[in-house]
């Protein structure tokens, strides 16, 4: 990034204490920028806010003022949940324009690649750039172009959500630049597209290309992709040579030289990076760097001859799988002559349609579960190649792994979960588990049948004598898959031993089976698949009909009525007191002699000890609910209501 | 001042996944019910399943989860009503809780709570007489233990849960339950809450309901209805509920979409426009944030459209 010329420093602070519009009281300058100074104010419920006042060399000059409040309005005009919400704008007493925006805690997307060195997990980077683009692409659909888009003006809060800092700003810096005779563009280069570089109007394609660049430096770590250098910008590629063709391309696309060879608009760019999400080689990755090697590195000529998803390799739905859309995963390309990456193909189907089916994804475990263990044979040739290079199974590895499984399961179930010699077992798994993991960089993945687990084909463990109940229970519970992922600490790893050593007819528990216990233990290293609740072709047939109809009756289209319907209601209707109405009933408080009283708006929020109360409540109900089940046993047995109700 | 600033409905939505989910739990419970309906032996198991993926799925925050509302009007069988009833009731219970157990044990309740009108029903074909109401709540609580198999110690919370939901629901009846001095349980009374709104909007009876709002102020006046829980009931839909048909000043026509952040906000949900100011539908519907942006620079609501004058298909301007 080149250097900028420190603009002067205005006496912003002469104006802390002062009122803006009658509402907004100036506390703290929090910065002064290019354009305008930067205070912290509060409003008159002690709320704090931003306050942005033009800067004092600037406001003779009518375009910045007039400027300055249009870019405030145009900023609460994105039209996005998670754009920064303009409260209000106006001017001072003496003539300066000011705006006033919610204040954001958090930090920017430069300040986090700066605090973790630019070490941004790669499906980190990705989704902070998906949701940017989701802001974006809803100013887009207002006809707003940023223009001026960096890791500065990308700002995560405290709660994870992504705000577009500067909307409307990117022409008052011009002219604020030449009348300061500052560089404006100086801090932005890196980001700034091609088209801008000449000096050009930015349009919505010059903000994916300001994203691309964002990408690029929150998945390297360096600077944006330098359009400006000699030769075009750097390619993803120089940096990371194995990482995913389809990623490469991604961040390619998007610093495409010209407009038209980028992605059309931001929904595009967002597709394409919900599709790099799903890329089960990304997950879990530390870096880019550290992506296994494919068959050869990836050079830039190679990106674009990737084959569209839709014409690799398709595995078509199983006869006896519920849902056949997760598995039409894509495979993979066909390994190419001395691959190293020989892992099982089922294996790599069974991650994606993990994550197809919602695995760590936004509506996880939504989707009717899916049977993986139809998988278990797709590619028997793949399973006879040996497991040699990195990133493949190894075998006698899983095998070890289980041996150790047993002894800590038996020592859980002759001693308990707190004896000493079941926490050693239980650390001598939990350290090879580690070594396995970080060996094939990846999940460990079975198949499990009654017997035992399977991979690629391989048996790997079939217990006998007292542990053979623990495949025939998970079994028959319904698992089909279970999978350790990297990351997995000490404490899962026991739990799920715990879950595993369960004996229902032994144990003193709420539940009988196991794939409540997994659901319940939520345990985030530890992922598991389970047949779901349709067990025979007719009850899967009634759920695709009900399916079918819900769809039907969802997407009948009744908007030719609307018109009619709207038109009678105005005739006979008048404007109801509905608000007035819907308070005095809702906003009911009570006071502490129990008399009922209207409390206004503010008596529709549940207060933090309610809540706190209620959810103690809830949670208790599991023993509450014990002791009465007496009392409704009796019921049950005796009948019938009238002494139906226990006392 | 027309609603203009617009975001485009459906982003980031997974509209096939809720209501695929959705789907499979109706053709779960209606399975469950069948076999009740049957005298078979019903298995617990996928009721279970059922419940805990509901139960994932409003962690996701997806506000399509609380469009389910708007399905109430079309699919009134028990089946589905105990579907929708269980979503609502955790979308409720997840304004204060993230506990999977309990989460879970709720929707169970939930599902399962129709099961003993369902097997008096097959004696007489259809609505029971007080005489086989008055046995409902026992009934039902013996098809929950039934169910659970040969464990029913397992089943306590979910039974006694059921239990209760279908004593409360006739109390008028069977007087007040009295089996604790500490009242009902709260996962009764709040599945019974979510049911009592569900029916004011839809009746089962098939006859009109009433708007969403007016249903959501009938329950708050309901005697013996628990402040906390209809608070809570407003944070999870909106004192302006999901689905609510509503005119703007503009003179065009809404359906609110999701509550505002803000509860006190309650006349400022999210909303899907769906026609102009002249009453023409929009080839593209518009989502606004009543919420965002100060007061006056966006339109507000004007009243709320009774549900017999917005004679269309409200689901499917939520379900984009």
């Amino acid at each position: 990034m080149k250097g900028s010329r420190d603009v002067v420093e205005s006496p912003g602070k002469a104006r802390i204490g002062s009122v803006l519009g009658g509402r907004w009281q100036l506390v703290g300058l929090l910065g002064s920028g290019l354009v305008s100074h930067v205070y912290e104010a509060v409003d008159e419920t002690g709320g704090r806010v931003v306050a942005c006042l033009l800067r004092d060399e600037l406001v003779a000059d009518s375009e910045l003022r007039e400027g300055f409040v249009a870019a405030g309005r145009e900023a609460a005009q994105v039209g996005h949940a998670d754009s920064v919400r303009v409260l209000g704008h106006g001017l001072t007493d003496d003539g300066y324009p000011f705006v006033v925006s919610e204040l954001l805690e958090g930090e920017t997307f430069a300040k986090l690649v700066q605090r973790r060195r630019g070490r941004l997990y790669p499906a980190e980077a990705l989704r902070l750039v998906r949701d940017a683009l989701d802001v974006v692409a809803a100013a887009h659909a207002n006809g707003m172009v940023h223009g001026d888009l960096t890791p500065d003006r990308l700002f995560i809060t405290d709660r994870g959500t992504i705000k577009v800092l500067g909307f409307g700003i990117a022409a008052l810096r011009r002219r604020a630049a030449e009348l300061l005779e500052v560089d404006t563009v100086a801090d932005a280069e890196s980001y700034r597209a091609p088209e801008q570089q000449r000096g050009g109007t930015a349009v919505a394609q010059s903000d994916l290309f300001a994203l691309g660049a964002v990408l690029y430096t929150l998945l390297t770590g360096s600077d944006g992709a330098d359009p400006g250098a000699r030769g075009g910008p750097r390619s993803l590629v120089t940096f990371a040579p194995t990482a995913p063709p389809s990623l490469l391309k991604l961040v390619e696309r998007a610093l495409a030289p010209t407009p038209d060879e980028r992605f059309p608009d931001a929904r595009a760019m967002r597709a394409a990076v919900d599709q790099a999400l799903m890329l089960p080689e990304l997950l879990n990755l530390r870096s880019l760097q550290d992506a296994p090697a494919r068959a050869t590195p990836a050079p830039r000529s190679d990106v674009s001859r990737e084959p569209p998803l839709s014409h690799r390799n398709t595995l078509p739905a199983p006869p006896d799988s519920e849902q056949g859309a997760p598995f039409s995963a894509a495979l993979p390309r066909p390994s190419a002559p001395g691959n190293g990456s020989g892992r099982h193909a089922a294996v790599r189907v069974a991650e994606r349609a993990a994550l197809r089916a919602g695995w760590r994804g936004g509506l996880a475990d939504t989707m009717p579960a899916i049977d993986l263990n139809v998988l278990a044979d797709v590619d028997p040739a793949s399973a006879q190649r040996p497991a040699r290079a990195r990133g493949e199974l190894d075998i006698d590895g899983l095998r070890e792994l289980f041996a150790r499984l047993e002894r800590a399961l038996l020592s859980k179930i002759a001693h308990g979960a707190e004896h000493a010699k079941t926490a050693r077992e239980v650390r001598a798994l939990c350290e090879h588990t580690d070594e396995l993991l970080a060996s094939t960089r990846t999940a460990l993945y079975w198949n499990v049948n009654e017997k035992g687990f399977t991979t690629a084909g391989k048996s790997v463990w079939q217990p006998e004598g007292e542990l053979a109940r623990v495949p025939a229970r998970l079994f028959s519970d319904g698992v089909r898959l279970l999978a350790l992922l990297p990351g997995l600490e000490r404490s899962e790893l026991g739990r799920l031993v715990d879950i595993l050593a369960y004996d229902p007819d032994t144990a003193a528990s709420q539940e009988d089976d196991l794939v409540t216990l997994l659901w319940q233990a939520a345990l985030p290293h530890v992922m598991h698949h389970a047949v779901g609740p349709f067990v025979d072709q007719e009850a899967r047939a009634r759920f695709e009909q009900e399916k079918r109809e819900t769809l039907a009756l969802v997407r009948f289209d009744t908007s030719f009525q609307l018109e009619d319907c709207w038109q009678q209601a105005r005739d006979d209707t008048s404007p109801a007191q509905w608000r007035e109405s819907l308070l005095l009933v809702l906003g009911q408080r009570r006071n502490e002699d129990g008399q009922t009283f209207v409390g206004g708006r503010a008596a529709l929020r549940v207060d933090p000890a309610e809540r706190e109360a209620t959810a103690a409540r809830l949670a208790s109900e599991e023993r509450v609910g014990t002791a009465r089940f007496e009392a409704v046993l009796r019921a049950a047995d005796s009948n019938p209501g009238k002494d139906g109700n226990s006392s | 001042m027309s609603a203009t600033p617009s975001l485009p409905p459906g982003d980031s939505l997974d509209v096939d996944g809720v209501l695929g989910l959705y789907a499979c739990a109706i053709t779960t419970v209606g399975s469950f019910y069948e076999s009740v309906a049957h005298a078979d032996v019903p298995s617990i198991v996928p009721i279970k399943r059922v419940a805990e993926r509901l139960a994932s799925a409003t962690a996701s925050g997806s506000p399509l989860l609380r469009a389910i509302l708007t399905l109430a009007v079309a699919r009134r069988d028990l089946p589905a009503r105990a579907v929708q009833s269980a979503v609502l009731a955790l979308l409720v219970a997840r304004e204060v809780s993230d506990n999977r157990t309990a989460l879970s044990r709720l929707a169970e309740a939930a599902l399962m709570a129709d099961s003993g009108s369902v097997l008096l029903a097959r004696s007489t074909g259809g609505s029971l007489p007080d005489r086989l109401q008055a046995e409902v709540p026992a009934k039902t609580a013996t098809v929950c233990l039934t169910a659970s198999g040969a464990t029913p110690d397992l089943a306590q919370v979910r039974t006694t849960t059921a239990f209760e939901v279908a004593w409360l629901e006739r109390s008028a009846l069977l007087g007040p339950l009295k089996s604790s001095a500490m009242g009902p349980l709260l996962g009764a009374r709040l599945i019974v809450m979510v049911r009592a709104l569900l029916s004011r909007i839809a009746p089962q009876g098939g006859e009109p309901g009433l708007s969403p709002p007016d249903a959501l102020r009938s329950v708050a006046q309901k005697p013996g209805s628990d402040p906390v829980l209809v608070r809570l009931l407003v944070a999870a839909i909106g004192a302006v509920p999901v689905g609510t048909v509503v005119e703007l000043d503009t003179g065009e026509w809404a359906v609110v979409a999701a509550p505002p952040a803000d509860p006190t906000r309650m006349d400022q949900p999210r909303i899907r426009v769906v026609t102009d100011t002249k009453g023409r539908a929009r080839e593209q519907l518009v989502e606004l944030d009543l919420a965002v942006g100060p007061r006056g620079s966006l339109p507000s609501i004007q009243r709320i459209v009774p549900p017999g004058k917005a004679r269309f298909n409200v689901a499917a301007a939520l379900f984009v």
